[in-house]
């Protein structure tokens, strides 16, 4: 009856919805507890990072007109910088010092607010130089069809699964990987057996930063992009991670599966039982599911889990 | 007297004459109490949701800025106009009070903008306290109809109440009965959405939904698709007639390509929408097809091609390459406004300035037209037209008058 109901015709969008929807914010959030693993430190700039992914791929497709795919791998690397950036330039001296992680918090709220302004300077300079809209931007009328269904869904899926497995070999069968978990699980004990705290935390940064860059590279195929949108996500973003479990990795692709779940299939259900007027309060889901795991799951969605395997 | 004394004496006066034509001082200039530079605020959403039409707006203002200051110029008045721009990020609309005292700071006695009404609504008190003139081209959120004592906002766009008969006119006349609705939550949208549903009812019209969502929050339109297409199903299945009104901004292009991935039955049916998006080149960037096919018949305030609108077009063309929209050509008609009615005032006087503005205002003729206002401070109600997109382009497909509130259309859609 299940499989039958999601083959449906009227459903399978909405099923398509949810999964491309939850594929993009699983990218995000997966950044977000990657750093929160290995720093303690709530990126607050994560959403200028995501925001700046999605510039950089538009940027591309200005300046050369390739298919806007092929700017994810550019923005990978571009963001990955940025990440570098706000951990070598910012952080990193502040730890150093011995700042208290809420100033380093602060510390990543401020590099959002100087980066926000960046992309408004690289905007105002993309509509002046090329005449080209660069506020409210949406590139899916350059998506390709595959089975009836928008490419941005067999990408982003992939992407996400693909980020997923590359993570998963790193941390668990390289000696990177091995160092990188060493450090997150305790960094005096880490340095104390020669490992590079630092270097391990620089890329940590570099990995979320990517992370970052490439969901917001994809994020124009879904959806308008401005200056702004990452700073509207990222709610939604700190929800899916923390729902998903602070304490695992893949936590956030948990959660951001269970929210896009919520917001999108759930309303969806809930205002054809009850009425359209539910849809007006769709933003609320995210934080009404994150209230509701805490209660029944402190520790989170891969926290319960982990708990019932043991 | 001997003869050459005599003409000694005429030679001399002569000269005297002509020493003295030559010395004699230039006029003086004409007394002023005028500042030799005349700050301006100007108030725009650079950054947020409405950030494109703050692009646009700022870009009319700048063309308005260097005119304003030839014009002083070739006058001789030794006065330049300097425009000091503000963002007011769009939301939440608490900025636009902090930007307007940041101006106040700076000297600013008058203001031009205040993009939507929410922001309008936000600097009311402190511009009447103050005595700021505040003459905004953007803002149509209904007011009273007669402006209270002491109100120092003037707005040269009629307010957005005329739109639902307009809308409402041109569903009558297309033979459309139900139409289903779906609206954003800002000030702007909600003003437009009562004024529809009100003239609507008022025809006899059915309203098959009325759904809100929440703007700019709202990126994944899934459940408002599913909504609409819930309302609307039972309609086609009985072969009626239903139009679906898009009360939305610059996001429609994002439910229209959304839908078209879901392959929604919505876009078989002809879409309306606000002049929030009319004639906008953003949405035929964004979603050029599906806007194509759903044809996007939507109304906006009548703008005469005018010579002043000509050249403003021209120049902001060049500048950032996009036309200005009709929120742009009124806030270059603001600032002439405000600059005629500072030059006639004859002082940076909030409260003379404000005066003067109704009396300048109704002689003006610019780039949206006469601007002759109301006694509520508003532009007088404009002649409105629609455009939708027609082989992937805006066409003007209709004109509507408020005077005998009919449509005429200009070709078939």
């Amino acid at each position: 009856m299940g499989c039958v109901g999601l083959l449906n015709p009227v459903a399978l969008p909405t099923i398509i919805s949810w999964l491309t929807y939850s594929s993009l914010l699983s990218m995000m959030a997966l950044g977000v507890t990657l750093l929160y693993r290995t720093t303690k430190v709530a990126n607050f700039a994560h959403a200028s990072l995501v925001t700046s992914g999605a510039y950089v791929a538009y940027s591309i497709v200005v300046v050369l007109h390739p298919n806007p795919y092929l700017g994810v791998p550019l923005a990978f690397a571009v963001v990955g910088g940025l990440g570098l950036l706000l951990f070598y330039g910012v952080l990193e001296p502040m730890r150093r010092r011995h700042s208290p992680t809420v100033m380093l918090m602060v510390a990543t709220l401020a590099f959002d607010i100087v980066l926000f302004g960046v992309l408004n300077i690289l905007a105002d300079y993309l509509a002046s130089t090329y005449f080209v809209p660069s506020r409210n931007i949406l590139l899916s009328s350059s998506d390709f069809t595959f089975m009836g269904q928008p490419g941005i869904f067999f990408v982003a899926v992939g992407v996400l699964s693909l980020c997923s497995v590359v993570l998963y070999f790193l941390l668990n069968f390289t000696t990177l990987g091995i160092a990188l978990r060493a450090s997150m699980e305790n960094s005096s004990l880490a340095q104390a057996i020669g490992v590079n705290v630092t270097l391990m935390l620089a890329i940590s940064w570099f990995a979320a930063g990517g992370l970052a860059g490439v969901s917001g590279a994809l994020l124009p195929m879904w959806t308008l992009v401005n200056p702004n949108t990452g700073t509207v996500l990222l709610a939604s973003m700190f929800c899916a991670s923390i729902v998903g479990g602070l304490d695992e990795i893949y936590g956030a692709v948990l959660g951001g599966f269970l929210l896009g779940f919520v917001d999108v299939v759930g309303t969806s259900v809930l205002a054809s039982s009850i009425g359209a007027w539910i849809a007006f309060y769709e933003p609320a889901v995210p934080l009404v599911v994150l209230a509701a795991t805490l209660i029944l799951a402190p520790k989170g969605l891969a926290g319960f889990l982990s708990r019932r395997r043991k | 007297m001997r003869p050459i004394v005599i003409v000694f004496i005429i030679i001399a006066l002569l000269v005297g004459v002509g020493i003295g034509y030559a010395i004699v001082p230039a006029p003086a200039p004409p007394k002023t109490t005028l500042p030799s530079t005349i700050p301006i605020g100007v108030m725009v959403t650079l950054t947020g949701s409405f950030s494109s039409y703050g692009a646009r707006a700022e870009a009319a203002a700048k063309v308005a800025n260097t005119q304003i200051n030839d014009y002083a110029k070739s006058l001789g008045i030794p006065t330049t106009f300097n425009f000091l721009y503000e963002d007011t990020q769009t939301s939440p609309p608490s900025v636009a009070l902090t930007e307007l005292q940041t101006l106040y700071t700076q000297g600013v006695k008058v203001v031009i903008g205040g993009m939507t009404s929410g922001e309008m609504a936000a600097i009311d008190s402190f511009a009447d306290t103050n005595h700021i003139v505040v003459i905004d081209g953007t803002s149509t959120a209904s007011r009273g109809s007669v402006a209270p004592p002491g109100d120092y906002e003037f707005r040269d766009m009629p307010a957005g109440g005329a739109e639902g008969a307009a809308l409402t006119a041109a569903f009558m006349s297309k033979g459309y009965k139900n139409v289903a609705m779906i609206s954003s939550s800002d000030t702007y949208s909600l003003s437009i959405r009562q004024a529809f549903k009100d003239a609507w009812l008022a025809a006899g019209g059915n309203l098959v939904s009325d759904i809100n969502y929440s703007y700019p929050a709202t990126t994944d339109f899934t459940v408002q698709l599913n909504a609409l297409q819930s309302a609307v199903a039972p309609l086609v299945a009985q072969n009626k007639s239903v139009a679906i009104f898009a009360n939305m901004w610059e996001d429609v292009a994002t439910m229209l390509t959304q839908a078209k991935s879901s392959n929604s039955p919505l876009l078989s049916l002809t879409w309306f929408g606000p002049d929030t998006y009319a004639q906008d080149n953003t949405i035929i960037s964004n979603a050029g097809a599906e806007a194509n096919q759903v044809k996007l018949i939507s109304v906006i305030f009548a703008a005469p091609l005018t010579p002043s609108h000509a050249e403003l077009n021209t120049a902001v063309n060049a500048s950032i390459g996009q036309e200005p929209d009709i929120y742009a050509c009124a806030t270059y008609d603001a600032a002439w406004i405000a600059a005629l009615s500072i030059l006639s005032a004859g002082q940076y006087n909030g409260t003379l300035i404000k005066t003067a503005v109704p009396t300048i205002a109704g002689q003006y003729y610019g780039a949206t037209g006469n601007t002759a206002l109301n006694p509520s401070g508003d532009r007088n109600t404009m002649d409105m037209e629609f455009w939708a997109v027609v082989s992937g382009t805006w066409e003007r497909v209709a004109t509507y008058s408020s005077v005998d509130q009919s449509v005429t259309w200009l070709m078939a859609v």
